[in-house]
């Protein structure tokens, strides 16, 4: 039997993940200034990154979708949104575990926790939009604007660091970081888009396959 | 079924417009998340009773930590102006001199009195060099 | 690992990567189990 491709990417992405964590955890160094607790790092920021890629992605199908009204661009709204949503709720309560021992609170409504919780909301809208609205092609297209007008938060929130104050540090960079820990964070980076594009794969194939049963039901068989 | 590829022109034109006014626009203005000891300063009396947030430095030397009273008071600055700072209860691991903190009360007796002591973390990230350690300082018993 | 951290860091720590591999490992075995399933040849393409 031939394995579809994703599952060799998917696999990739396990083995790396679970190396990267591994090293993370026991390889890396501690952080001057937040000791261990600056491991935490190491799967925060894959997940925010992600997470946003992940949403560009959505945003990608949704413009494709409302131009070509292709069952395809609309599956792939399906399965990136939900997938982003996933990313971006394990981005929240990360940000979470490490504001705690960080800055000393679990949570605070500076503007990029804000923009982040609004993401969350707007994104897991639009799954609920889907759920409720019953008619492919309606679906398909209110979908697509809700997720393209969602979108235009990606950037606020990413930009957030920087267009106002905040409690959130701004982005990291090779400049800002020990290389050893930069290279960490890039492996578990990579990892976790792979393992994400398995994600968005295999999700967007059940959301075909639900499509086509919709659209042509399986025949019933005659007693 | 067929596209609409306006509607797709549409929607990304809406999408950029608003990015726009959001990033363009004065929102940075009005979205004032803490305040600067200059500006709490110059605000005066409009600063007073209302719960609000003030961002800086806490200053070197200025840090009074008392562990029976679960007092801490310090000085936050931002090179201009110094406000004193009252806290209740002990402040989270990584407070220390020097460092950008974000405090949420109210203007007390000439003091700013909080029970919420944020610190902010830089974005840098720096591994111990050898024969270090994670400088962690903790306000312990005998002080920082 | 190292000596001189605060006790109870490695539990924030612990706590993030647990949370990590349950939500995506839950979400991951999600997908397994609804994955679609073989169609009986002679259905539609």
């Amino acid at each position: 039997m031939k394995l579809a491709w994703e599952h060799y990417i998917g696999l990739a992405g396990l083995v790396l993940m679970a190396a990267g964590n591994a090293i993370g955890l026991f390889w890396a160094p501690p952080e001057m200034m937040m000791g261990d607790v600056g491991r935490i790092l190491y799967v925060h920021v894959p997940a925010a990154w992600i997470c946003m890629v992940i949403y560009l992605v959505a945003f990608a199908g949704a413009v494709a979708s409302l131009a070509t009204a292709r069952p395809g661009a609309d599956a792939l709204v399906e399965s990136s949104v939900e997938v982003g949503v996933l990313l971006n709720v394990l981005l929240l309560v990360l940000g979470s575990i490490f504001a705690k021992p960080t800055w000393g609170v679990w949570w605070d409504w500076d503007p990029r926790l804000t923009a982040s919780a609004i993401m969350c909301l707007t994104f897991v809208g639009v799954m609920v939009l889907r759920a409720m609205v019953d008619d492919v092609e309606r679906r398909a297209s209110w979908s697509a604007v809700t997720t393209v007008l969602a979108f235009v938060n990606i950037p606020v929130t990413y930009m957030s660091v920087r267009w106002w104050r905040s409690l959130h540090q701004v982005q990291s960079s090779s400049s800002t970081m020990s290389a050893e820990m930069w290279n960490v964070l890039w492996l578990n980076t990579v990892a976790l888009l792979l393992v994400s594009i398995w994600f968005v794969a295999r999700r967007y194939r059940i959301a075909r396959d639900r499509a086509d049963q919709l659209r042509a039901p399986p025949l019933e068989v005659a007693p | 079924m067929t596209g609409r590829p306006l509607a797709a022109i549409a929607a990304v034109a809406v999408a950029g417009a608003a990015l726009a006014w959001i990033g363009m626009g004065d929102l940075g203005e009005n979205l004032v998340y803490y305040w600067s000891p200059s500006e709490l300063v110059a605000a005066g009396a409009k600063a007073h009773g209302a719960t609000i947030r003030l961002g800086g430095q806490v200053e070197a030397g200025t840090v009074d930590w008392n562990p029976d009273t679960n007092q801490l008071k310090f000085v936050v600055t931002d090179g201009q102006e110094h406000i004193k700072v009252a806290s209740v209860g002990a402040p989270p691991q990584m407070f220390r001199e020097g460092i950008g903190v974000v405090v949420e009360g109210t203007i007390k007796d000439g003091q700013f009195a909080t029970d919420r002591v944020m610190v902010k973390h830089s974005n840098e990230y720096r591994a111990p060099e050898d024969g270090e350690k994670p400088d962690i300082v903790t306000l312990s018993e005998d002080g920082p | 690992m190292t000596d001189g951290v605060i006790e109870g860091q490695w539990a924030y720590v612990w706590a993030a990567y647990v949370v990590t591999w349950g939500l995506l490992g839950g979400y991951g075995l999600r997908l397994i189990m609804g994955a679609p399933k073989p169609r009986p040849p002679g259905g539609s393409s």
